[in-house]
């Protein structure tokens, strides 16, 4: 038995996730305490709290260090997304294929390198307009907001890693899906940071917008990034599903995640905005999310393949879901019940205590970990048997393409 | 079971889920009611003040800041440290609940702010409904996080320095000839578009005039509402020997009392000027700045050049850090005209006096402060960065 990739790959992509993980928990907890805009500056440098820490304590700038801790920890994710990717196309077998998504990717970093250096530059421009501006001078032109040249170059080279991705998956090598997730991932990553980044530098024209955009693609790459370990696993035979009951559980294995995506979104507009509707369909897509959650965990236990296989991933979401309750009836209550000099405040501006933070940031977490887990149920429930086939002959298991799928009868 | 009938079942369900799903679906905007998602409730209120009034801060001097999510607690806790305040939950409920009601005619709510009859601008700056309402709308997406909803500055996201409490109708940039701590209007724009280096105000240049405008005008509604409120809470005080029978009446003059020092303060002072040396006349200018900054009792807070952190209480009854003026960083400003100004007439929020001295005397102070945070720039004989 061989996992479809080197082994390598998966420890990296283990490694990113656990870094995603700190990363997601401080950017709840900044947006729980409201601390998103706590320095109004960006880009900032990946060291600069190495640099400046010391002139800032827990007491008086907890959101200024929160917020910048979730910038280092955007840093190390995007350093270690960069790694994946590279490390993911490196163990191709094939040089040729190699090279197009190595040069892709390598393009693509030192072109976000410059955008990045360009943005420091507006940055600076932009400190030196607001000197101006506090003397009164309100003629210096504002810098520009977007650097068009390596903006564009950056936007084209993603484009072409996400088609080397695409252009991969047309060929039969073992681990295709892995490495190409990695490279889409590595762009995800670039846009989630930019989407941080503009959150803070366009925060007066846009206002909680791009917050939410920001809130929500984490979302997305969180699931994505969830799904490369379980991709870059060695498929054993007996931890596959038989043809039929993929089939049976196929279109609510997909339907799951869709409607926890969804109810994600309604989550994050009740988060940053104080719009009513979001705060009944946050609740009401609660209830689909239960029930489909439910039902495709009686489905999936009923017969004894689908207990053997999707036995502790069912359990898992099912615990999700229980504690995902709790949370969220306690992030409401906390949020929209108030009483004492609170009540008479509307809920978006009422104080936040360090016991309610928690709790919302833990409902944000288990909500990311569900919609994660949800993701990664369907993969395995919908991975075909591909990346192994076994050989009769030789009485052993050996790579084959991963389009191939083995029938229940094979696997008995 | 028969095919069909199976079929028959399965169309049944999905058209009673259907159902169930049309109900609660149109039961959506009953619930949504008029409540807009882009501004404030319409019922929406302003909070009553719950913190105390602080009249006279307490006698010993703060050694730390509290955590900014903590700042309501550290008010409360200002009577037991020995601060002379007021604290509005020693009113009577029922005049309580008449100062709000009144409050709440003069000045409307969040989502439809108004000013009271007689205040219709400052300084060429509209303050109708309009714009308020225009103002209010921006606010609550910019401005409200932390600066709070009544503008206390104790909003959800507040960090330190702590946010600009409106409700006092003290500011701390003003370049008014009156001195009574309100701004000039061109002072609320300035910090509106440029923010305030060196904190979590950010800049708002990208903003319209208009835009920028109709923050400034509800800065200002709020901070005269603050003043009124503040006024009512003293006199309506069980200790207070005001004795107030009409509550709209003296919630009007206190209201039209606040607009007058706003109306004043719109004079500019006359700007600092200050004569351009260099060599070694700068090195001596320089060299009697540092004399007077030292004879001047400025050390006393500004201890070790404010490399030692220090906290002095502020008129809101606040601990507010003296400035490291080593650090080229200056929150009002660096500039000899900026450092003129704020030598000259103080800050007074923060406690900070005004030097008496002639105008050459302020440039050499000037050239001092200009100088400090550049070791270069000091004559080695003072010793400053030793």
């Amino acid at each position: 038995m061989k996992a479809p990739i080197a082994g390598y790959v998966r420890v990296l992509a283990i490694l990113t996730l656990l870094a995603t993980i700190v990363l997601l928990t401080l950017g709840a907890l900044t947006s729980s305490f409201r601390a998103g805009m706590a320095d109004p500056v960006w880009p900032t440098e990946p060291w600069f709290l190495i640099v400046n820490g010391h002139k800032y304590n827990l007491e008086e700038h907890r959101g200024f260090l929160l917020e910048h801790t979730h910038r280092a920890a955007g840093f190390t994710v995007g350093a270690l997304a960069s790694i994946l990717a590279i490390a993911a196309w490196w163990s191709g077998p094939k040089k040729l294929e190699r090279g197009y998504g190595l040069i892709a990717i390598a393009l693509l970093l030192a072109v976000y390198g410059s955008f990045h250096r360009e943005m420091h530059t507006a940055s600076d421009a932009r400190a030196a307009r607001q000197v101006a501006l506090a003397k009164g001078l309100t003629d210096v032109p504002p810098p520009e907001l977007f650097p068009e040249v390596t903006g564009l170059a950056t936007g084209v080279f993603a484009l072409c890693v996400i088609f080397a991705g695409v252009l991969h998956l047309f060929t039969n090598q073992p681990g295709k899906w892995v490495r190409a997730l990695c490279g889409w991932l590595l762009v995800c990553v670039m846009a989630q940071g930019l989407l941080g980044g503009y959150r803070v530098y366009l925060d007066q024209l846009v206002g909680p917008l791009l917050t939410q955009i920001h809130g929500t693609f984490a979302q997305v790459v969180f699931a994505a990034l969830c799904c490369v370990p379980v991709l870059a696993a060695a498929p054993a035979p007996e931890r596959q599903l038989p043809e039929f009951e993929r089939r049976r559980l196929g279109w609510l294995a997909f339907a799951l995640p869709a409607v926890v995506f969804v109810q994600l979104i309604w989550g994050v507009v009740v988060r940053h905005t104080a719009d009513p509707l979001a705060q009944r369909l946050h609740i009401l897509t609660a209830f689909a999310v239960v029930g489909l959650g439910v039902w495709l965990a009686t489905r999936a236990l009923s017969t004894p393949a689908g207990r053997r296989v999707l036995g502790f991933g069912i359990w898992h979401l099912l615990l999700l879901f229980a504690a995902q309750l709790i949370l969220g009836v306690e992030a409401y209550l906390g949020k929209f019940a108030a009483m004492g000099s609170q009540g008479d405040v509307a809920p978006m501006a009422r104080r936040i205590t360090e016991d309610a933070a928690a709790i919302r940031s833990l409902h944000v977490l288990i909500g990311t970990a569900i919609l994660a887990s949800s993701v990664a149920l369907a993969v395995r429930i919908r991975r075909r048997q591909a990346a192994v086939a076994i050989d009769e002959e030789a009485g052993e298991v050996r790579m084959r393409d991963e389009s191939l799928t083995l029938t229940a009868s094979e696997t008995r | 079971m028969l095919k069909s009938e199976r079929n028959h079942r399965g169309g049944a369900a999905i058209r009673g889920t259907g159902l169930c799903l049309a109900f609660v679906l149109s039961g959506l905007p009953l619930g949504c009611g008029s409540t807009p998602s882009d501004g404030y409730d319409p019922h929406l209120r302003y909070a009553a003040r719950t913190d105390p009034v602080v009249l006279t801060p307490p006698a010993d001097q703060p050694t730390a800041a509290p955590d900014p999510l903590k700042i309501d607690e550290f008010l409360a806790g200002l009577p037991q440290r020995g601060a002379k305040a007021v604290v509005p939950s020693d009113i009577p409920a029922a005049k309580r609940e008449q100062l709000k009601q009144t409050l709440d005619a003069l000045f409307g709510t969040p989502a439809a702010p108004t000013m009271p009859e007689g205040i219709a601008a400052v300084s060429g700056l509209p303050l109708d409904a309009e714009t308020l309402a225009k103002g209010s709308a921006s606010y609550r997406v910019r401005c409200s996080s932390c600066h709070g909803t009544t503008g206390d500055g104790h909003g959800i996201g507040a960090g330190f320095p702590y946010p600009r409490d409106f409700r006092r109708g003290q500011f701390k940039r003003t370049t008014g000839i009156a001195q009574n701590g309100k701004p000039r209007v061109d002072d609320l724009r300035r910090v509106i578009r440029g923010g305030v280096p060196g904190t979590s105000m950010p800049l708002f240049d990208l903003l319209p005039d208009d835009g920028v405008d109709a923050l400034a005008a509800y800065a200002i509604h709020l901070s005269i509402r603050g003043e009124a409120e503040e006024a009512l809470i003293r006199g309506l005080h069980p200790d207070s020997e005001d004795d107030i029978a009409d509550v709209n009446a003296a919630a009007r003059t206190a209201a039209g009392k606040a607009h007058r020092h706003w109306l004043e303060a719109q004079t500019p002072a006359a700007e600092h000027s200050q004569p351009e040396l260099d060599g070694a006349a700068l090195a001596n200018s320089v060299r009697r700045g540092h004399r007077l900054f030292a004879n001047n009792a400025c050390l006393s807070c500004h201890e070790a050049y404010g490399r030692t952190p220090t906290y002095r209480y502020d008129v809101w009854g606040l601990p507010n850090k003296v400035p490291d003026l080593t650090q080229p960083e200056y929150r009002w400003g660096r500039e000899p005209a900026d450092l003129g100004r704020t030598l000259k007439h103080g800050i007074k929020p923060a406690n900070m006096p005004a030097v008496i001295l002639k105008d050459e005397e302020v440039a050499d102070l000037v050239n001092f402060l200009r100088a400090l945070p550049y070791p270069a720039k000091l004559p080695t004989d003072l010793g400053v960065h030793k």
